[in-house]
């Protein structure tokens, strides 16, 4: 019971994790972009709603292809409805008029972003972390991964919101919500855990989970009444002063390097002043707008990648600092976790260079496919899968350990009338499956005979 | 799809094991599987290990293959006071021409047998490492080159194990099959009566199989075509071993490997250029087993390495079409 108890508090906490810098996001897009349009809270049941029935999914031990088909058709058409209902609630669902809107706002995508398409970006968004809650293993490694991924988030949320002078209302409370949820989650993960320090709460694991609750309440607390907006403030103009101080000490010193001495050209005695010409820009490369476009997004992409690797770092050594200062006032032991960041990024990099090549292996692995196994060797296949599915009616299911031959035995034991039969099917079959070796057109006739014969003289 | 191996290659290697067979045969009443995976580790440059009671025929099987092939043979009797030096030779000093000169211990031969194996002390057993491994000794800083083709039979008493050194995990990794002859049935045993009555067949045994021929299967036998999904059922195999509970240790690449090769020789001496997954389970026993150390716990309950790995082979999934 206590196990389940821990699993519902260990999601609702990741959740609330996912929650905070998700919902950071959806304003700031609102605010930027939608003008404010949006209802941000009421974009969340879709999230919900991803979480509940991807889980009823996992449940249901539905296959994994069946769930990424429902996953795409759900988000696609719950992200529309909520669409319908948040900006068209007043036309009737079958009125057009709304998807004419949201053709007009793709239409206008080089020109920014329409509330119609920053809601399509935001359930987007919310829907796949959604259903990729579902799937997540509720264990402490999930829930580091998931603060330092939410706090490196909400970093750069909160840096673009400062720095695009946007009120992002409830900033505190959500860095509170986000911090307290963070440590209530991973000491709740680490109990739950079989670890030495577990022991310790084992029997108290409510009122440890209280006492940590009320603690984080008072810290923060205490931080909020410490930390006022004024001496927030300083701290930016004293940073600021300090950045004047070097750049004014750049500029010293590039004064006192030798300057080049310029002569001004004087014009020969009698002419007049030479008309300005305007520069031949034909000559030059240019370069068309498109691939400017290109390699301004390229260059965003790399800016951020390296924000963010230099924020996951930070996260990292905070943690690792916290973990250090709080394991042993708890008399208890802590696993050091060096090597873990290196680790998290070779595994992010490995998992993009997979996918990369996994694309572009694709329509190779389709031609190769195609090369590899003629026609002929496909039938083969097919038809002793056919074999198959008839002894298996017939009441001889293949079991999977078994190979071909091991299951001809068996066969040939249970029908001897077609011992022979039987056995050429399968000696074709091997030789096609592993020895890629093609059957003879009257080779193939042939087994194409002795396959029917056994269908028919069985159906009799 | 990168096999090049022509089937009158695959005919002559199939007509050879069925001739070298047929001759072990004249000495080993029947066992002509054992036979077979014998000739597996030969077709594959690998090393057997026979491991059975007194009186089988361990011996006798070595010396039969030795002889069926025209290859230089040296036994070495291990005991327990035999030198690694007896082994590999030694610098002795020429009184005649003052120098030192190296006499060649008898692993400088095509087939060595290696008999009762476990009886002599390990830095013994350890000399045998490098030329198993390497195909060369080192004997006073100085690396020499053993002869091709090179195979060591090594036999191994189960029983009466006082006063013997069993043999470490790197030795037995060497191996690349290790084959037990069993006893025969009533029939055989009446055969072997029979054929032993006069003289021993052994004595008349005449090779089969010139050694560069044997070579020339060796090669051969690298070009079998192995597909990719026998490949894979051959690696889920080996890593088996290494999750399974019951398994201290598991089966080492060296092993993946040596199945991989094994494999590719039965599926030869059967005739065929390319591996089934038959050939894969025939072989997994013989060349998993040794490389494998199963726990205490899972020896007091009556389980041996072959009875994990045959349970394993009754659960991994053979790469085959499947029922829809």
């Amino acid at each position: 019971m206590r196990a389940i108890g821990q699993k519902v508090v260990l999601t609702t906490a990741v959740m609330v994790l996912e929650g905070c810098w998700l919902y950071t996001l959806a304003y700031l897009l609102n605010v930027l972009m939608a003008k404010g349009k949006l209802n941000i809270p009421g974009l969340f049941p879709l999230y919900l709603l991803a979480f509940g029935t991807n889980w009823l999914w996992h449940w249901l031990g539905w296959p994994k292809i069946v769930r990424g088909i429902l996953n795409i058709a759900g988000g696609i058409i719950f992200t529309l409805l909520l669409l319908k209902m948040q900006l068209f609630g007043h036309l009737p669902l079958a009125d057009v008029m709304w998807l004419k809107a949201l053709g007009e706002a793709f239409a206008n995508i080089f020109y920014g972003l329409d509330p119609e398409l920053v809601l399509l970006v935001a359930g987007g968004i919310l829907w796949w972390f959604g259903q990729r809650m579902a799937s997540l293993p509720k264990e402490f490694a999930t829930t580091l991964r998931e603060f330092q991924l939410g706090l490196i988030f909400l970093l750069i949320l909160l840096f673009i919101a400062y720095g695009t002078g946007t009120q992002a209302s409830h900033t505190i409370l959500i860095v509170t919500v986000f911090f307290a949820t963070a440590l209530l989650s991973l000491s709740t993960a680490h109990a739950q855990e079989n670890t030495q320090s577990a022991a310790l709460y084992r029997g108290n694991w409510l009122g440890i989970l209280l006492m940590s609750i009320s603690g984080i309440v008072l810290l923060g607390l205490a931080i909020g009444s410490v930390i006022t907006p004024d001496l927030l403030r300083l701290v930016v103009s004293g940073l600021a002063w300090l950045w004047g101080q070097i750049v004014r000490g750049i500029i010293f010193i590039m004064s006192l390097l030798p300057q080049p001495d310029v002569i001004p050209e004087e014009a020969l005695p009698g002419a007049g002043a030479m008309p300005a010409q305007e520069p031949d820009y034909s000559k030059l490369l240019v370069i068309p707008e498109i691939v400017r476009k290109g390699l301004r997004f390229g260059w965003s992409v790399l800016m951020i990648g390296i924000l963010l690797v230099f924020l996951w770092r930070i996260a990292e050594q905070v943690f690792g600092w916290l973990r250090v200062r709080f394991g042993p006032a708890a008399n208890a032991e802590y696993e050091s976790l060096s090597g873990a960041f290196w680790a998290d990024i070779q595994s992010l990099c490995k998992r993009i260079l997979g996918w990369i090549l996994k694309i572009l292996k694709w329509p190779t692995l389709l031609r190769w496919q195609k090369r590899a196994e003629p026609k002929e060797i496909t039938s083969i296949r097919q038809l002793y899968q056919q074999l198959l599915h008839w002894a298996a009616k017939s009441g001889f299911p293949k079991p999977g350990f078994q190979t071909a031959y091991e299951y001809l035995d068996i066969l040939q034991a249970k029908m001897p009338a077609y011992r022979e039969t039987l056995q050429y099917v399968t000696n074709n079959y091997v030789r096609a499956r592993y020895g890629h070796v093609m059957p003879s057109v009257a080779e193939m006739e042939q087994l194409k005979q002795n396959w029917h014969y056994l269908k028919s003289q069985h159906l009799k | 799809m990168g096999r090049s191996l022509e089937p009158v290659d695959i005919t002559r290697i199939k007509e050879a094991a069925d001739r070298l067979v047929a001759n072990i045969n004249k000495v080993i009443v029947g066992k002509s599987e054992v036979i077979k995976l014998v000739l597996v580790a030969l077709f594959c440059e690998g090393h057997v290990f026979i491991e059975d009671v007194p009186g089988i025929g361990k011996t006798m099987l070595a010396k039969a293959t030795a002889k069926s092939l025209d290859c230089s043979f040296k036994r070495v009797q291990f005991t327990p006071d035999l030198l690694p030096s007896d082994v590999t030779g030694i610098y002795y000093f020429n009184q005649k021409n003052s120098e030192f000169e190296f006499r060649p211990g008898p692993i400088f031969a095509n087939i060595v047998l290696a008999d009762e194996i476990n009886r002599a002390t390990p830095r013994t057993q350890s000399c045998l490492l490098e030329g198993m491994q390497e195909r060369q000794v080192t004997v006073d800083v100085e690396t020499k080159l053993l002869p091709r083709p090179f195979m060591v039979i090594a036999t191994q008493n189960p029983v009466e194990l006082e006063g013997t050194f069993p043999l470490p995990e790197a030795q037995l990794d060497r191996f690349l099959l290790r084959v037990r002859l069993g006893y025969p049935d009533s029939g055989e045993e009446n055969a072997i009566l029979t054929r032993f009555q006069e003289e021993n067949p052994l004595d008349s045994l005449e090779p089969v199989i010139e050694a560069a021929e044997l070579i020339e299967f060796q090669k051969l036998c690298r070009r079998i075509y192995v597909e990719e999904s026998v490949r894979h059922y051959i690696i889920a195999i080996t890593q088996g071993t290494r999750e399974h509970k019951g398994i201290k240790l598991g089966a080492s690449p060296r092993a993946s490997l040596s199945l991989y090769l094994a494999s590719q020789a039965l599926a030869a001496i059967n005739g065929r250029n390319y591996v089934i997954p038959d050939d894969v389970k025939r072989l997994a026993v013989p060349v998993l087993a040794h490389r494998t150390i199963v726990k205490v716990e899972t020896g007091i309950r009556g389980h041996s390495a072959e009875t994990i790995i045959k349970e394993m082979l009754d659960k991994i999934p053979v790469p085959v079409e499947e029922t829809t």
